[in-house]
């Protein structure tokens, strides 16, 4: 057990630097589930979205308009005076997803033959939501030219429009698995731990490891009684501990944050054995780059952004999963926090897949799959190392 | 001084591992994250959506079909409809999201989609537009002719008119594509990375953190002279791997940082020599284990840049409305927002706003840390 | 020996690190042309003298005066002239031995030719010519000491300051090393020689300082400090059956002061004369006692820190 005990010696060592990355990645942690890109919550609404209103017209038409489009979306109007490059920054950073600007001569438009262009509007791309408010921005112009048309008084036309599109009982949605979304922002949290905790585990575990990897260390050990095979098993027993150790942190932090009650639902508890699987998985990694010796804390840190941060995007932990392209995601396959994330997304119904067991162990059994490949390269070659 | 130079340029040189991984950083990374970004405008902008359509009668399966013909957005059908299948069959395509949804003929039209649509449902609140539009034409209409049978034509033709009320306004100079941040802050991340080097001249040169530091303070070459010679040496060595990185981003990932290319250049020199003061400062603080500075240095490197976007893109903005404050002090927020503003304003202004600041805290950091250094005797060795 | 001028004054140095008192007013003039023993047991404050005296340790209070002006972080100009080989190791492990020399050099000497040749003279004296082009890491434990050594002293300075340069060396490179410092005071150059070997400090050293707990409690040529000890000679004879009578009558011999005895081995203190094994082997033969292995020891330092200590300079 003397390898075991002494990695608690050599990490206690370290727990000043611990202690720094701890905090600064639980900041980021809280910061980033706190930030996240909500979309909207409930069971089938339409697309709600940001869009920043300019009225040139100022008129009870264009009024009218601003009132239609308030029922539907997130409508900022008291903005004056900015310039283009305020605008830019704001479609640019996703503040602002759509300005609308009602061109003054909106209402003379619209009453008379040509209403060519009586409003404009910027995007930074024509996605789906900003071609959808294209489209019901469109649909009540038309409405309320026709009612025009049809002899109706402006007023009569304006209000009449309003609420034409207020009925939905034309639609129904379908529910294929009875299950209802749980809005728990507590998902959000374990959205992010893959990239955290792999982070957490490579910078505070890895230099752990790597002080029995000096040359000097590796050959000692190497003439001691001690077979290879427990050696590694004992510094990996004893990276288990320091693991959940870290993941225990987390843990708590999101119960804290979300509340006992949110944490112990039980989709909850299923996204945090599936954190629990991942963990696994980071530490096998941890313990495989440690079996290369960098000396350098400052390697360590780009390694270890480069495979939290590789992974994050390739995988959907950034950038929703349904946004990255079919050639990503086919690569992402590869990656157990591709798993990870289906998995989450499918507990969360961040996705449209639809709840069930089945794929729940499976996407674990494939993570879990992942830690037991890499654990077995990193016993193989940790002997290996040693017989050169 | 030149033999410092020279001598401390063979060390870092030498010092392969370190220099290794300042290139290979940004390199990686730019590719895993071209990777990542590849499919996303693709998905992200508008295509064709498929929707199977089940028709009660085959005068109203016409118009219908004429419809989807004809409503067209950016140039492309704005629906795929497939009018040949059974209801069981489209049910089955629905909750396998083959299809987004299953419209139906009759007096109005009616629409069935998934409510296990998750966060992603604006194909079907397209295709809810689009129904609704049909049925409030047809309410319209019928109103009408119920009320002012005579004006039926004149609506009729505002309704088929082909009128683009809302013009697309793009902005003169912008060539933002949304994912480009992700590069500027990944190019941040990788000139501050090398703050890690120049902590490492910091706690080279002091009595008490190494070796080296003990026996080069007792030479009669100044501390000054030294340190601004493995500055000097650190950084344009650094610099030159920054550039590389960054030449290979431009011109193998053909990632558009090319606008003001010499201003580009410009700016990741001083993001570079900002980042070297920065480590060399946090190395002169006296704290005595090399461990806990160098935890320091890269915990606040990651906060900063997470601040300023480089995880979630939009955490730059939130700041902004949070503490503009804090956005101009950030230095990964100053060095994003300085290759942005190259990309998307003619103004320089806000350019050389940002490489203001960033050269303003490079002197702070210089001077602070010689203050902190020079002419030291340690408590202990 | 007075009118000799002082290269070195330490005045009532102290030094504490928190609880621990390192220097406990340590006095200690050096003058031109010594090589200067610095010997204490491992603890003793060697280092810590040795690193006050460079401005590189901060002291609670005392005065350091070198070549007669007060030693500062920022006297370069003192500087220059003082050569240090440091305990640990201190070279860059991405330079080649050569460079090595040639950067610590050039933190002295600007000028590169006279820089060139000091470094050739440098690896010469050192014995590393056939290593020029080796990095440090591929040196033994000698050879890498020998390195740090030519590192210290490439620039030729006046004083040259060695602390424990041989620990963890091989006997051949250690005796290469002394022999060069000798042959640096012969040239011209003051050295302080810190280390815990008494035999190196005995072998090349012209005055010793003996330190213990931050205290010099000796100091002297190392003829002077061992006439400061009661024994002059220790003789050892390997004779069994040694009667009482004999015994009691040998402890009785001039100058004699401590007689032990196990039943084989006889040990004789002398507390004055270095002939005394002449009166010793007069006395058995007279008295017709047969007698095994002799042989007769001369103080050492050791002794000498025995005495005054009650301890083993060795530990």
């Amino acid at each position: 057990m003397q390898v075991f005990k002494t990695f608690f010696k050599i990490a206690k060592r370290h727990i000043t630097s611990a202690i720094i990355y701890g905090i600064i990645f639980v900041t980021i942690c809280v910061a980033m589930t706190k930030s996240a890109p909500k979309e909207n919550e409930a069971n089938f609404t339409a697309s709600s979205i940001r869009i920043c209103v300019f009225d040139n017209d100022n008129t009870v038409s264009s009024k009218a308009l601003i009132k239609y489009l308030g029922k539907y979306h997130e409508l900022t109007t008291d903005l004056k005076d900015v310039d283009d490059s305020f605008l830019q920054d704001s479609l640019y950073y996703t503040k602002f997803q759509y300005i609308l600007t009602i061109n003054k001569g909106y209402e003379d438009g619209i009453l008379n033959s040509d209403a060519k262009n009586v409003v404009s509007h910027s995007t930074l791309i024509n996605n789906m939501s900003t071609v959808y408010a294209s489209q019901q921005i469109d649909r009540y112009i038309s409405a309320v030219r026709m009612y025009l048309a049809g002899g109706f008084s402006l007023e009569e036309a304006l209000d009449k429009s309003e609420i034409l599109y207020d009925s939905k009982d034309y639609i129904t949605a379908e529910d294929f698995n009875g299950n209802t979304k749980d809005s728990n922002d507590a998902f959000y949290f374990f959205q992010y731990f893959p990239y955290i905790i792999m982070s957490i585990l490579i910078m505070c575990m890895s230099p752990i490891l790597i002080s029995y990897n000096t040359l000097d260390v590796k050959r000692r050990i190497g003439c001691s009684a001690l077979k290879s095979t427990s050696f590694s098993m004992q510094l990996f027993f004893a990276s288990i501990i320091y693991s959940i150790g870290a993941w225990l942190v987390f843990m708590t932090a999101c119960m804290i944050i979300f509340t006992p009650a949110a944490f112990f639902t039980k989709t909850c508890l299923l996204a945090v054995a599936n954190s629990f699987v991942f963990l696994l998985f980071s530490l096998t990694v941890t313990l495989l780059i440690s079996n290369y010796n960098l000396k350098e804390e400052s390697s360590l840190s780009m390694i270890s952004n480069i495979l939290g941060l590789g992974m994050a995007f390739l995988c959907g932990i950034f950038v929703p999963q349904w946004y990255l392209g079919e050639k990503v995601l086919s690569i992402a396959r590869f990656l157990p926090a591709y798993w990870y994330i289906k998995n989450n997304n499918m507990l969360a119904g961040f996705s449209s897949e639809a709840m069930s067991y089945n794929t729940y162990f499976t996407c674990i059994g494939i993570q879990l799959m992942f830690s037991a490949a890499i654990l077995v390269i990193f016993l193989v070659t940790s002997r290996r190392q040693k017989s050169e | 001084m030149i033999h410092i130079i020279k001598y401390s340029q063979k060390v870092f040189r030498r010092n392969k591992n370190q220099l290794f991984w300042v290139l290979m950083f940004p390199i990686i990374l730019g590719v895993l994250f071209k990777t990542a970004f590849s499919g996303i405008t693709d998905a992200d902008t508008f295509s064709t959506i498929p929707v199977a359509v089940i028709s009660d009668s085959k005068e109203n399966e016409e118009v219908l079909k004429e419809i989807c013909e004809n409503v067209k957005i950016n140039g492309s059908n704005l629906l795929k409809a497939d009018f040949n299948l059974s209801e069981k069959e489209a049910m089955e395509k629905l909750e396998a999201n083959d299809i987004y949804g299953i419209i139906y003929t009759g007096e109005k039209l009616s629409l069935k989609v998934s409510a296990n649509t998750g966060d992603d449902n604006t194909k079907q609140s397209i295709l809810d537009s689009f129904v609704a539009q049909y049925n409030a034409s047809a309410n319209i209409i019928k109103e009408v002719a119920s009320t002012n049978p005579d004006k039926l034509m004149d609506v009729m033709a505002v309704s088929s008119s082909d009128v683009t009320y809302n013009e697309e306004h793009k902005f003169v100079s912008s060539n933002a594509e949304n994912y480009t941040q992700y590069f500027y802050n990944l190019l941040a991340m990788a000139c501050l990375f090398t703050a890690l080097a120049g902590m490492s001249v910091a706690i080279n040169n002091q009595g008490n953190l190494s070796d080296l530091g003990a026996r080069r303070n007792i030479t009669s070459t100044g501390k000054l002279k030294l340190i601004v010679g493995e500055l000097f040496s650190v950084l344009t060595l650094n610099y030159l791997l920054i550039m590389i990185a960054f030449a290979f981003i431009i011109i193998v990932l053909k990632v558009d940082l090319t606008f003001h290319l010499p201003y580009a250049i410009l700016a990741m020199f001083v993001a570079t020599l900002t980042s070297v003061t920065y480590g060399f400062f946090i190395g002169s603080v006296p704290i005595k284990k090399r461990g806990v500075k160098e935890a320091f240095g890269i915990a606040s490197i990651m906060f900063c840049c997470f601040l300023s976007g480089l995880m979630i893109g939009s955490m730059h903005i939130i700041m902004e409305e949070i503490s503009p404050v804090l956005n101009k002090i950030n230095p990964a927020s100053l060095i994003s927002d300085s290759l942005y503003s190259l990309a998307n304003y003619e103004n320089l202004g806000r350019y050389y706003e940002d490489i203001t600041i960033l050269l303003i805290m490079a002197v702070i950091f210089t001077l602070g840390g010689f203050l902190l250094t020079r002419r030291k005797k340690y408590a202990s060795i | 020996m007075n009118t000799e001028k002082n290269i070195v004054k330490i005045e009532n140095l102290v030094k504490r690190y928190k609880e621990l008192v390192a220097l406990d007013h340590f006095n200690l003039e050096i003058k031109e042309g010594e090589i200067f023993g610095l010997l204490g047991p491992n603890g003793s404050g060697k280092t810590t003298t040795i690193n006050c005296l460079l401005s590189l340790l901060t002291y609670d209070k005392g005065n350091i005066e070198i070549f007669g002006k007060e030693m500062r972080p920022d006297s370069y100009d003192l500087k220059k002239q003082i050569g240090v080989v440091m305990q640990n190791v201190a070279v860059f492990d991405e330079l080649t031995v050569y460079e090595n020399i040639d950067y610590f050099c050039g933190l002295y000497i600007s000028d590169k030719k006279l820089r060139a040749k000091y470094v050739e003279e440098a690896i010469e004296f050192v014995g590393l010519d056939d290593f020029r082009k080796f990095y440090p890491k591929k040196l033994s434990g000698g050879l890498l000491r020998r390195l740090n050594i030519a590192c210290g002293i490439a620039h030729k300075p006046k004083l040259i300051i060695l602390d424990e340069p041989t620990v963890a060396v091989d006997p051949q490179s250690r005796n290469n090393i002394l022999e060069g410092i000798v042959k640096l005071n012969k040239e011209g150059a003051t050295v302080i020689y810190t280390s815990h070997y008494m035999e190196e400090v005995e072998q090349i050293c012209t005055r010793i300082a003996i330190m213990d707990h931050g205290k010099n409690i000796a100091l002297g040529t190392k003829d002077e400090l061992k006439q400061m000890i009661k024994k002059s000679e220790s003789i050892h004879i390997e004779v069994p059956m040694l009667s009482e009578k004999d015994l009691e009558n040998i402890k009785h011999l001039p100058n004699a002061y401590q007689v032990s005895y196990d039943g084989n081995n006889l040990e004789i203190l002398f507390s004055s004369g270095n002939q005394n094994i002449i009166i010793v082997l007069e006395y058995f033969k007279q008295n017709n006692i047969s007698f095994g292995q002799v042989y007769s020891e001369l103080p050492t330092l050791n002794d000498v820190f025995l005495e005054i200590t009650g301890k083993e300079l060795r530990d």
